[in-house]
């Protein structure tokens, strides 16, 4: 009898200074540090900033969470696994309201 | 089993559910997955966008910065920063736009460094991940093919072989058995025919040419393309600063270390440099030790000078008559009292051998007509110029006096006592005096250099002043050695 299969769960990871922490399905995981900024950010819903633009943090879904895995230090976050309405809305804030800088030139 | 968890039903721990616990470990395989990622986001080149799963990046960009951009944003970073922790006082608004811009402090700085990356890598022609990718697939080749290559070329079985031969024939020699012994030398040409045959095969040499550069990253394409990474870097941060000078180090620097660290100065700021050559000059040495640095560290450097002692003499002596190309008297009138004048004596060493005193430079630039010297015994022209003396003299022995009795050199012209090269070397004829060699001796002139004075009051109460009150002479005064050191 095979194994039935099982739900592909949401999973957003990201490495700050060669440390890692990430998000599935309601689990934090990773180094101390981030995930408590991290889930600091989820509890109080925090404004992240990322790319210079803020961002509501919340623990309901991977996007929520990515926004709070960045809580820790923003500039120096790396995304490694991420969800396609991530890159979506920042693209939507970036083409709205983004500052001028020389990379969007 | 958790039966805390669950009162309702505490033989069933929730925390080990099926999908809680393949979320948990998920996660957990997620982050530590992600702590090996610490290669920054690229934005052009043949990565951009690939080392980061999802949509994070931002549009990307095709073109690096100009110089003109990148000042801007040099500027602009700077101003936010102030050089200072927290947020600046003098304008918080700029620092704040810096905040909503990049992120954060260190956002900023991120973007500035990719930003000059990038310039660097247009400046090389070749990103930092071409080489990357070049380095890493010279290194699978090596990987797949030294073993093909070993088994092709037998070498292992050949280095087997030529080892159970070896300790066979060193067994044959024990044992006497010539014949046998003979036999297996014959059969080490043939194996080591086999094993330099592999050694010069052309893909084998090849093969070991590759690992060569593999380990050392300067050698072939790599390191070819590294170099030129590295020349982009600097032309790209010499356009928005400058860069490079020379160091000033210290005299006793080593000049080939002094030139290699030059070389490396060429990457660091000039301003850097400025700073650094506005402090104590460095010293810069090669060892074989572990090399190290003391920040403002000043070095000395201890030259030999000549020793300087204090003398005593009555007020109308002049003790500068006794003056010479090894020694100088020199007036110390803060030391005079008593009715006695203060002299400081420099006596100067003269010989060939590096760290020499050097002669009096008063009395060598006026003229070397000292008898001691070999220009003056040879009648040559005074020169200005120390000439060294015969080697039969001890070099660090003081000069002995000569006399004309002695001497058969043409005395030297007599000079006014002003002359301090020759007062001192002159005889007197007024009084010579016989000393226990049977030879003239030194005349006891006035001018003769006294003992120190004691610092008994009792031996200085004793000692009577004036010239015609002089202690007896001593030996050494009779020989015509200078007086003992204090």
């Amino acid at each position: 009898m095979a194994r039935p299969a099982t739900r592909t769960r949401d999973l957003v990871s990201v490495s700050v200074d060669g440390r890692g922490a990430a998000w599935c399905d309601g689990f934090w995981s990773g180094d101390a540090e981030i995930i408590e900024d991290a889930r600091l950010a989820a509890t109080y819903r925090a404004a992240v900033p990322i790319n210079g633009l803020k961002f509501e943090a919340h623990g309901e879904d991977a996007l929520g969470a990515l926004i709070a895995l960045h809580a820790h230090l923003p500039g120096r976050t790396i995304v490694v696994e991420s969800t396609p309405e991530f890159g979506a809305l920042l693209a939507e804030r970036a083409a709205s309201d983004a500052p001028e800088t020389w990379s969007a030139a | 089993m958790c039966r805390a968890c669950d009162d309702a039903n505490p033989r069933r721990c929730p925390s080990s559910s099926g999908p809680l616990r393949s979320a948990r470990d998920r996660s957990a395989y997620a982050a530590k997955k992600a702590a090996g990622l610490t290669k920054p986001r690229r934005k052009h080149g043949p990565t951009a966008g690939h080392d980061v799963k999802g949509g994070l990046d931002a549009p990307a960009v095709k073109q690096p910065p100009t110089v003109e951009e990148l000042n801007a944003m040099i500027a602009e970073v700077q101003h936010a920063y102030q050089g200072s922790v927290g947020v600046p006082e003098s304008d918080p608004e700029a620092y704040f736009a810096m905040i909503e811009k990049y992120g954060s402090r260190e956002g900023a700085v991120v973007a500035l460094g990719t930003a000059i990356a990038e310039r660097a890598e247009m400046h090389a022609g070749v990103t930092a991940d071409e080489v990357e990718a070049l380095q890493q697939a010279n290194i699978e080749r090596i990987k797949t093919e030294t073993p093909e290559m070993t088994k092709r070329l037998r070498i292992d079985e050949t280095r087997v072989e030529i080892a159970r031969n070896h300790a066979a024939l060193e067994e044959a020699r024990r044992a006497g058995d010539e014949t046998r012994a003979a036999e297996l030398t014959a059969k080490y040409w043939e194996l080591a025919r086999v094993r330099d045959a592999a050694w010069k095969d052309p893909q084998y040499l090849e093969l070991k040419e590759l690992q060569n550069q593999a380990q050392n990253y300067r050698k072939g394409p790599v390191g070819d393309k590294l170099r030129s990474l590295a020349d982009g870097y600097q032309k790209t941060l010499a356009e928005v600063r400058p860069m490079g000078g020379d160091m000033a180090f210290h005299e006793r620097s080593t000049k080939k270390a002094a030139a290699s660290f030059n070389v490396a100065a060429q990457f660091y700021p000039s301003d850097w440099i400025d700073a650094s050559n506005s402090r104590p000059p460095a010293i810069a040495k090669i060892v074989k030790s572990r090399a190290h640095y003391f920040e403002g560290a000043t070095q000395t450097t201890k030259k030999r000078k000549p020793v300087e002692t204090l003398y005593f003499a009555s007020a109308d002596v002049d003790l500068s008559e006794d003056n010479g190309v090894y020694r100088e008297y020199i007036p110390h009138p803060e030391k005079d009292g008593y009715g006695d004048r203060a002299w400081i004596r420099k006596d100067y060493d003269v010989h060939t051998k590096s760290g020499s005193w050097g002669t009096n430079p008063a009395a060598a630039a006026g003229s070397s007509t000292n008898p001691a010297s070999p220009s003056a015994r040879s009648g040559a022209a005074p020169s200005t110029a120390w000439r060294p003396s015969p080697p039969s003299a001890s070099p660090r022995s003081p000069p002995t006096r000569t006399t004309p009795a002695s001497s058969t050199a043409t005395p030297p012209p007599v000079s006014p006592p002003t002359n301090s090269a020759t007062a001192s070397s002159q005889p007197s004829p007024a009084s010579p005096r016989s000393n226990t060699n049977g030879g003239t001796a030194a005349p006891p002139s006035p001018t003769a250099p006294r003992r120190p004075r004691s610092t008994s009051p009792v031996a200085r109460r004793a000692s009577p002043a004036g010239p015609t009150a002089s202690p007896s002479p001593t030996p050494a005064a009779t020989t015509g050695a200078p007086p003992p050191r204090s």
